[in-house]
């Protein structure tokens, strides 16, 4: 037997010494860090907060609205289409928090499938209906029918078309209807979130563990899928042609199409949410414990470095990008294509950080399977 | 002095109880009908077998094609069904034989759910089928009371503990490398994850702990088949077993391995303890054995093919094992020689992984969403496993193919990190993976680890 166990060791030790490694410093975990801690921060200083923010914008956009509605003046106009602004620009800071309530009424696409099918939306409207549910009708709701609706011309021609003889209480109706339905899904999700409601809160935020069903994995899971598809695809990549084989861009798909101006604000405001919340920062820019702190803790290394500096880098890289794109962006990605495929280009890095990186350092999991490979 | 014929007669011919083969038999089917119903009820069968619209084929195995629905379902029925027969002891070897095809069969049809678990059940449900393990206790013995026998030739036990004594030692050496001994990797990266774990969840930020358990777990692998074959080590390294995969299977999400393991590794116990055990099951059941005279044809030993196949059987264990030594590079990096050589949770790797397509002729160019392809399970394994990844490439281009490209190329861009390395290249991402079909040799299209 000790004969056995010396061999052992001996191999162990002549195995092990083959192969020296200066490259990658010692991990050492730091002090102990709490997930609950973080999970609490999260939900309460960032996403409750954020969602509460939305369905005030989204009420506000529904008071414009209703008063638009009774009586469809220029100004009345004005103050929907700011309004829809607003509230369009507070959804980029809950667009990515797909999971729980959210998930739940698959709130992303409710509220923010674009292109609009103009041709549909214009079909429903000489019908007289507002049946705009169901999942063959998300392409005529959310903000981009809604932008459809109030930016596809001149105040003056947009009023005329709301006063129209025929189709004008046509109009209105569906509007109200869409508008109607933001409200609807920010209370729904907002009564789930709070502690005086669903209390999913409480979940959320009991849900310690890593694996795919905590919430540390619900939203890393989340977020990659998030930059993935909505991010780099939705607001760069598919107008940009990376999609679909002729390669061609699609200035018609970009977002917000209609108020023409604004897609690489929404994309940066969404990329500055994102990394908000990676920090732990609430609405007011004041930091709390983020992932940021978690990796820290864990010691997660990147290359040479930490994987929290890559990662903030990153960011930055992704920020710069986009602030490279001239606007509009729906003219940049024929005048400018260069910028917006670094700008794709960058935000891939990012997605790779999250996708490989992240869960490899914390241990969260990706789906429910055994495993015993990795 | 040990004479050959000593040998021969230890380890094959000596006449002994049959209680621990039965007692394997009844515990192996039982865990196995566990394991099956537990896969089911997680609605497996469905997300693994039948909603992927690709699976991920072993080489050489691609005829292994998902039954579909209900297809899958009536396979996982009979393969259950078996177990259940072994498990009585009904018509026991075709049922074997049942459900070692049945089992393997499932296994090979996705390379996605790879785990070393299922190769060893396909292994020991292949040597059940020649064990006389229902020729006592079961409904075959008791239909035909002249099967009936409470002795056996040595060689079935020794051949199971054979068995097990390779999963641990090679599971063992596969430890014995710089990452798991000296940098306490992937467990340093792993447990840090439980500190919120009660009791001992606290330990698990300490660097020191992830050290003892990669050593510990080392050693335990190497040492514990000799542990449990010797009779003063036997209970405590029994218990070891215990704590072993209990703390494995509070830790990672391994499923039944642990349980299945506990279990088998019961047939390392003495005579007496089946016998006792038997003893007691009888009883339960109230199972009157006919007389039988002990000195039948029943204590036959093996002849010598039964020998050489036997020795075939175990030697490319032993050696596939090392067929990673072929290839050039660190094998956790390229995982050429990976599978079916007990690694067991051994590393940490994680991935990301672009699939470009293009034709030169008409400047197509696409970029591919695995999502529309692959489940996220597989999107994830695939990411990290060159195999798969030039498989998926492979069927990029049969896709677009059929959707009326001519000739189009695949192109990838993968980054994967490997213990905590950071994210880092790992695919030549000028090397058109359409043009390439899998092969034993080398990968050269695998970036070097080292950059």
């Amino acid at each position: 037997m000790r004969h056995l166990l010396v061999l052992v060791f001996i191999m162990a030790v002549t195995l092990s010494c083959k192969k020296d490694d200066p490259e990658v410093a010692d991990i050492q975990p730091t002090a102990a860090f709490n997930i609950e801690n973080l999970l609490t921060n999260w939900s309460t200083s960032i996403i409750i907060p954020s969602y509460e923010q939305y369905q005030t914008n989204v009420l506000e956009l529904q008071k414009a609205a209703s008063q638009f509605k009774a009586s469809p003046s220029e100004i009345n106009l004005t103050n929907v289409r700011s309004a829809w602004l607003s509230a369009y620009m507070a959804w980029q800071k809950v667009a990515m928090y797909e999971f729980g309530p959210a998930a739940d009424i698959t709130l992303r696409s409710e509220t923010n499938i674009y292109p609009t099918d103009t041709a549909e939306l214009k079909d429903l409207i000489k019908q007289g209906s507002i049946n705009i549910n169901g999942a063959n009708k998300l392409d005529v709701k959310g903000f981009p029918a809604l932008d459809y609706l109030i930016n596809s011309g001149s105040a003056t021609k947009i009023v005329g078309r709301y006063t129209d003889s025929i189709l004008g209480t046509n109009r209105l109706n569906y509007l109200e209807e869409v508008v109607n339905q933001f409200a609807n899904n920010a209370e729904s999700v907002n009564i789930k979130w709070s502690s005086n409601g669903g209390n999913y809160v409480n979940q959320f935020n009991g849900a310690n563990g890593t694996d795919a069903g905590s919430s540390l994995g619900q939203v890393i899971n989340a977020l990659t899928q998030h930059i993935e598809r909505h991010l780099r695809d939705g607001k760069l990549g598919i107008p940009n042609g990376n999609r679909n084989f002729s390669g061609t861009s699609l200035p018609g798909h970009v977002e917000a199409l209609y108020y023409g101006n604004t897609s690489i604000e929404l994309a940066l405001e969404n990329l500055n949410a994102i990394e908000a919340f990676y920090n732990g920062s609430n609405n007011d820019g004041v930091e709390g414990i983020g992932l940021d702190d978690y990796l820290i803790s864990l010691g997660a290394e990147y290359n040479k470095g930490t994987l929290n500096d890559a990662i903030k880098a990153q960011f930055a890289a992704c920020r710069n990008k986009l602030n490279a794109i001239p606007k509009p962006l729906k003219e940049s990605l024929t005048s400018n294509k260069a910028n917006v495929d670094e700008a794709v280009k960058e935000l891939q890095r990012l997605i790779i950080l999250f996708k490989a990186d992240i869960p490899s350092a914390t241990g969260v999991l990706i789906t429910y399977q055994d495993n015993d490979g990795d | 002095m040990l004479s050959i014929t000593s040998i021969k007669k230890n380890l094959i011919t000596k006449e002994v109880d049959i209680a621990p083969l039965v007692i394997f038999r009844l515990l192996f089917s039982a865990l196995m009908f566990a394991s099956l119903l537990r896969f089911w009820l997680k609605g497996w069968i469905y997300e693994l077998y039948i909603s992927p619209t690709f699976h991920f084929k072993y080489y050489g195995f691609e005829w292994a094609q998902s039954l579909g629905e209900p297809g899958m379902y009536v396979l996982f029925a009979l393969v259950m069904l078996a177990s259940v027969c072994m498990f009585i002891g009904y018509k026991y070897r075709l049922s074997a034989l049942a459900f070692f095809i049945g089992f393997t069969y499932i296994e090979l049809i996705d390379k996605t759910t790879y785990l070393n678990h299922y190769y060893f059940i396909s292994l020991v449900s292949f040597l059940m089928v020649f064990l006389p393990a229902n020729r006592y206790f079961s409904l075959d013995a008791k239909l035909s009371p002249k099967l009936q026998t409470r002795k056996i030739p040595v060689w079935s036990i020794n051949l199971l503990k054979l068995q097990l004594g390779i999963v641990y030692f090679f599971a063992g050496i596969a430890k014995l490398n710089y990452d798991w001994l000296i940098k306490a990797m992937p467990l340093k990266l792993w447990l840090p994850a439980h500190t919120s774990k009660p009791i001992i969840g606290f330990l698990f930020k300490n660097t020191a702990v992830a050290y003892v358990f990669s050593w510990f777990g080392a050693l335990y692998d190497l040492l514990i088949p000799f542990l449990l074959l010797s009779k003063k080590t036997r209970s405590l390294a029994y218990v070891a077993v215990i704590v072993f995969h209990v703390l494995t299977y509070w830790l990672f999400p391994i499923g039944m391995f642990p349980l299945i393991m506990i279990g088998c590794t019961l047939i390392f116990f003495s005579e007496d303890f089946h016998c006792n055990l038997l003893d007691k099951l009888e009883r339960i059941v109230k199972w009157s054995p006919v007389t039988v005279s002990e000195n039948l044809e029943n204590t036959k030993g093996l002849s010598a093919f039964g020998i050489v196949s036997i020795a075939v059987f175990m030697a490319v264990q032993f050696v596939f094992p090392f067929r990673h030594l072929a290839y050039e590079g660190p094998l956790f990096w390229h995982e050429q020689g990976y599978r079916f050589g007990w690694r067991v949770m051994l590393m940490e790797k994680a991935g990301s992984a672009f699939f470009y397509a293009s034709e030169p002729t008409s400047k197509k160019r696409l970029e591919i969403r695995n999502g529309d392809y692959l489940t996220a399970n597989q999107e994830k394994m695939m990411a990290t496993q060159p195999d798969m990844i030039l498989e998926f490439a492979n069927y990029i281009e049969a896709d677009l193919k059929s959707k009326g490209w001519s000739n189009p190329e695949v192109y990838s861009e993968v980054y994967v990190t490997l213990n905590g390395s950071g994210s880092r290249p790992f695919i030549d991402t000028k090397v058109n993976l359409a043009s390439i079909e899998d092969s034993w040799k080398n990968k050269t299209w695998i970036l070097p680890f080292e950059n």
